[in-house]
């Protein structure tokens, strides 16, 4: 069974919540090593000003070319949940995979080498999903089984729609 | 591993979130959000994800310390519990015999779970100066709206269709808030959003209104013109239940919207469409800050003018409006009725000497039983009306007060400093005695929320060092002063039992429930109270116009003044200094002075920085990330510019409690609103000058 992430970049308002959930998660206590990352921009000046962040982390790609590229075959995607997860031994260090990865996930750590996002794979108590998502105040990020995700982001969708249209009576007099 | 449940107390009391903590060999290992908790639904926010860091940061206190050789040198020696407590008690007694028990202050910051306990041994000892950071906190919003209601209102969010929230931004202060306020926009409720920046909340409003800072009074008085110009308030309750009407009406004629832009610089068009909204969307409710809106010279007046539009348009104790509600505990509304009050022992204080602040601002104290803290250094520099010469602190910084280093200075002037705290701060090293205080992880302690939910904490992990509960602390130095017999003889279950006692809970049924429980018989109030009591204000009426502020000598209507420095009161400074300066703001990762010693949250704000328009950057030649001065006429500090839109042109914001760039130290000590003393930290003029050279 697939499983992903799925962000709704409507409801980040790049609160940090899901990038210290991982750093708790995975005892990542250096504040450089970032597993996920929150970006931040602006739009536009007054009096339509608009900001917009993004919540990432490695995407756990279909075909990850990290993974092509990756000369030590540490990079690896699990047949079971298609989670692509690195085996620091065989990582030498050489940053292929941060030249080539779309999403800038790939970390160099202190040790030299690459880590990254593992999906908070090993789980115990009531830990039902990765940190990140299970943290996020906003409903912005969620995580699961792909089929799942494609519906949260219909129903997502659908209700964008819906608050798009103004029913009637909702504002002036009846 | 064990996963066990407790809450995280860094923010404020009446937001706290449910943590399960996963505990391996007595360490916390990691933490998440409690599913089951209503206030945060397994989320968590920045700060409450960074607990472990918190929890077992290297600046925590981990033994009882006295000063050697000079204050603040740095230099401490380790004691005993019970030599610190003995210590702390004879100076106290000392004190008390030569100066009288009113000139020791004892006050509370954060954590603020202590208070009730901590008031209770000021009075006990015989002073009436129990204060805390309410001296320039939420307090004055709870005056304003007791001038106009005789009572608080929350908003009913839950059944509301239209908001309108006033300077706040949830988003970073309070998650519990911004989520309730996120559903009630997916059930279609409008939001009008009041704030001079741009925020997460303005960004998802249907409204947004980007007001100069300070000039709220006039906002709302031209909301106010509107609504009455276009038959949109509640006519019939303004007939039968309000006073000063008609004076009312008469004073707004001028703040027609045009006008208004003039002033505020939000588009007249704005002002009539809120107007319009609240008129006619049924029922709105305003969401208010806890203090943005009054810090500012006319703050609470401005306060007034907001809250008023609440019974203006119909909206007042109503369901979906704003909801009288008692407060239980420690600022929430949880249903359950408590002991707090006479727990705190108010009732002592009409037989105790004036609180500080009861001759400067009486009408504050008269509603709000505490002394003004931020009256303090005035006070121990004059020395009257009595001397001041002690300070019990728990969880104080003097970064706090307006003038900062005025307070820092004067503090210096006292025979005994002592305070209890997590973290060694630099207020701390002033100290002559400093006590380890345990985190909400390593004590027990009884929360109430608003959502009708009770929990008794156990601690999850033993205490770090020697560190002891704020309650334990409290409990044996009463204890030491000889005043055990109204301790409890020391056993706070017993305290915690009569706390309780208005609810029939007690700690044995309490421990039944580890995750905590919905309140079992939640006392819930009508709506409407007033039709059969009328309101609690003297007049028994909504007083638009306050007989309490006339009988003070202040204007009794909810009048507009421009802050005191502002471009339009104060030309000639704006020539020096012709930006304005709001401060205080939250960023996600930081709460006043805490968090910036948690490499995590540091790791997102690496630098002390000052939002500024792109535009008054390039006037000035300054690019993003540039060193600059931030500075008033009365001092300057060192920064990196952060050039954003989301402040206004001529607008610049900077976060408070940053101690390698303290912004409280630009506001002049004696910046106050006169009714409530609480500091004009939102409205200031400044200016930002690029640092060619770096020292």
């Amino acid at each position: 069974m697939a499983k992903g992430f799925l962000f709704d970049a409507s409801r980040c308002v790049g609160c940090y919540a899901c990038v210290i959930a991982c750093k708790d998660r995975n005892d990542l206590q250096d504040g450089s090593e970032n597993w996920r990352s929150v970006e931040r921009f602006e739009f536009g000046t007054y009096p339509d000003v608009s900001t917009i962040s993004i919540s990432m982390s490695c995407m756990h790609c279909t075909s990850p070319v990290c993974a092509e590229v990756c000369p030590g075959k540490a990079i690896r995607k699990r047949a079971e949940d298609h989670i692509v997860v690195v085996d620091s031994e065989n990582c030498m260090g050489c940053k292929s995979c941060l030249t080539v990865c779309p999403f800038g996930a790939p970390q160099i750590a202190k040790d030299g080498k690459m880590h990254k996002c593992n999906y908070c794979l090993e789980r115990v108590g009531s830990e039902t999903e990765p940190a990140c998502a299970r943290a996020c105040p906003f409903g912005a990020l969620h995580a699961g089984p792909v089929e799942e995700l494609q519906k949260i982001s219909l129903r997502g969708a659908a209700k964008r729609l819906v608050m798009a249209m103004e029913p009637s009576g909702l504002v002036g007099k009846r | 591993m064990e996963i066990k449940k407790t809450i995280c107390g860094i923010c404020t009391a009446s937001t706290h979130c449910g943590i399960n903590a996963y505990v391996e060999n007595g360490t916390i290992v990691r933490v998440e959000g409690m599913k089951e908790h209503p206030s945060n639904e397994g989320t968590l926010c920045v700060k409450g994800a960074s607990s472990r860091q918190y929890v077992y940061n290297r600046d925590r206190i981990k033994y009882p310390m006295k000063r050697r050789g000079e204050r603040g040198s740095g230099q401490w020696e380790r004691i005993s519990w019970g030599e610190a407590l003995d210590t702390v008690a004879e100076s106290l007694i000392r004190i008390k015999e030569t100066f009288g028990p009113e000139s020791v202050v004892f006050l509370a910051g954060y954590t603020k779970w202590l208070r009730p306990y901590l008031q209770r041994l000021a009075h006990a000892f015989g002073s009436p100066n129990f204060c805390s950071e309410t001296g320039l906190c939420y307090s004055a919003t709870v005056v304003a709206s007791e001038l106009n209601y005789g009572s608080t209102f929350p908003p009913d969010i839950g059944n509301t269709r239209c908001i309108l929230s006033w300077s706040v931004n949830p988003f970073f202060s309070n998650i519990r808030l911004a989520r309730r306020i996120l559903s009630a926009k997916e059930r279609r409720a409008k939001i009008v959003a009041v704030d001079p920046r741009v925020t997460p909340l303005t960004e998802r409003a249907d409204l947004h209104l980007q007001l100069r800072p300070g000039t709220d009074g006039a906002l709302a008085l031209g909301i106010m013109h509107v609504l009455f110009r276009e038959n949109l308030y509640d006519a019939r309750f303004v007939e039968e239940w309000t006073s000063g009407f008609d004076e009312l009406k008469e004073y707004v004629q001028q703040f027609d919207p045009e006008h208004v832009e003039k002033i505020t610089w939000v588009p007249a068009r704005k002002v009539e469409e809120a107007a319009r909204m609240l008129g006619e969307i049924k029922p709105a409710c305003i969401v208010q800050s806890a203090s943005s809106t009054v810090h500012h010279t006319n703050g609470v007046q401005n306060h007034r003018a907001i809250t008023l539009l609440s019974g203006l348009t119909g909206n007042f104790d109503v369901k979906g409006g704003n909801w009288v509600q008692p407060e239980t505990y420690l600022y929430t509304f949880s249903s359950a009725p408590t002991n707090e009050k006479k727990i705190r022992l108010v009732d002592r204080l009409p037989d105790l000497p004036p609180r500080i602040g009861q001759d400067k601002v009486p009408l504050w104290c008269q509603l709000h039983s505490e002394a003004q803290s931020v009256l303090i250094p005035f006070q121990i520099k004059s020395g009257k009306p009595y001397p001041l010469k002690g300070f019990i602190g728990m969880g104080a910084n003097y970064r706090m007060w307006p003038g900062s280093d005025f307070m820092k200075e004067a503090m210096k002037e006292l025979d005994l400093l002592v305070f209890s705290d997590f973290f060694m701060t630099d207020t701390c090293q002033m100290g002559d005695v400093v006590l380890p205080a345990a985190t909400s992880f390593e004590r027990s302690e009884m929360k109430h929320w608003s959502d009708r939910y009770i929990m008794l904490t156990k601690p999850v992990i033993e205490p770090v060092g020697e560190s002891w509960s704020d309650i334990r602390i409290i409990f044996e130095l009463a204890g030491k002063l000889g005043l055990n017999d109204q301790f409890w003889n020391g056993d706070y279950e017993a305290a915690m039992n009569e706390m309780m006692a208005p609810s029939g809970y007690t700690v044995a049924e309490l421990e039944t429930f580890p995750s905590g429980t919905f309140i079992k018989n939640p006392v819930i109030p009508d709506f409407k109270k007033y039709e059969k009591e009328g309101f609690q204000t003297p007049s028994k009426k909504v007083e638009i116009s306050s007989s309490l502020l006339k009988g003070c000598g202040f204007d009794p209507l909810p009048v507009y003044r421009e802050p005191k420095y502002s471009p339009i009161s104060t030309p000639e400074l704006a020539k020096d200094y012709p930006l304005i300066l709001t401060t205080g703001s939250r960023l996600p990762m930081f709460l006043h002075s805490e968090m910036y010693n948690v490499p995590w949250c540091r790791s997102l704000r690496p630098y002390s920085m000052v939002d500024m328009n792109p535009s008054d950057a390039r006037e000035r030649k300054i690019n993003q990330d540039d060193w600059v001065y931030l500075e008033t006429k009365r001092n300057r500090i060192r920064v990196r510019a952060n050039l954003t839109e989301t402040v206004l042109k001529g607008v610049t914001h900077m976060v408070h409690g940053d101690k390698e760039a303290d912004v409280n130290l630009l506001i002049e000590p004696d910046y106050l609103d006169p009714i409530s003393g609480f500091p004009g930290f939102k409205s200031l003029l400044c200016e930002v000058r690029k640092i060619s050279t770096m020292p």
